[in-house]
């Protein structure tokens, strides 16, 4: 079955090596131990607000806790869409 | 299992049992009786009755049984119910639209409403079924 989400992420290995349950992780930002169960297993993508609490509890940086591994379409001008200037 | 999940599948469970129930009687005996204009009328209250102690003993139960868990949710839980409600308002719209198709073929009101109550039953028992798929695939 296809993963609903691309993001991938290193929580698993980063809370443990913090010494954390999926409990506390969940406690300190505020969602279920489910929660981050599916956060862990790649069958749901928190929200950015998550993502960052996640990040600072974690005391790394977000791109160190989540990578998206697909292509971004860059635009004909060579500049990413919504880019102005 | 979150408590979310939990409480889906219970009120799942308990509105198709109790409206497998309603409809083995209305399309059985009650639909070839001569009076069941009111007899589906003092079934539907003995239904809505029966759905609501049923509900709450269960959810009573759930509840001090799995304490911490009591009314918690998160924005996992409110993302999954709002998909689920979402896809349970196509199936609403559809049985609607079924029983409008009825009223203007000057069907019989007991068939229009057999056709709403299957609607909204239908509608709330595919949101349910959605979510715990969502909760166990994915969402």
């Amino acid at each position: 079955m296809a993963r609903p989400t691309q993001v991938t992420n290193r929580i698993t290995e980063l809370r443990v090596a913090a010494g954390m349950s999926q409990a506390e992780l969940g406690d300190l930002i505020g969602v279920t131990r489910q929660t981050v169960n599916a956060i862990e297993g790649g069958k749901y993508s928190p929200s950015l607000e998550a993502a960052f609490k996640i990040a600072r509890v974690l005391n790394v940086s977000l791109e160190d806790v989540f990578q998206y591994p697909g292509q971004i379409p860059v635009a004909r001008s060579g500049k990413r869409p919504g880019h102005a200037g | 299992m979150t408590f979310q999940e939990k409480s889906t599948l219970t009120m799942t469970a308990i509105l198709v049992a109790v409206f497998g129930w309603y409809f083995t009687l209305v399309l059985g005996p009650i639909a070839g009786s001569p009076a069941r204009e009111v007899a589906y009328t003092g079934l539907m209250v003995a239904v809505v009755v029966l759905l609501v102690i049923l509900a709450g003993v269960s959810h009573a139960a759930l509840a001090i049984v799995f304490r911490s868990q009591a009314n918690v949710d998160d924005e996992r839980d409110r993302s999954i119910a709002l998909r689920s409600g979402r896809v349970a308002g196509y199936v609403l719209v559809t049985g609607v639209c079924a029983g409008i198709g009825l009223a203007m073929m000057q069907s019989d009101t007991f068939w229009i409403a057999q056709a709403l109550i299957g609607a909204l039953v239908v509608a709330e028992v595919t949101e349910g079924v959605t979510k715990l798929v969502l909760y166990r695939r994915g969402a």
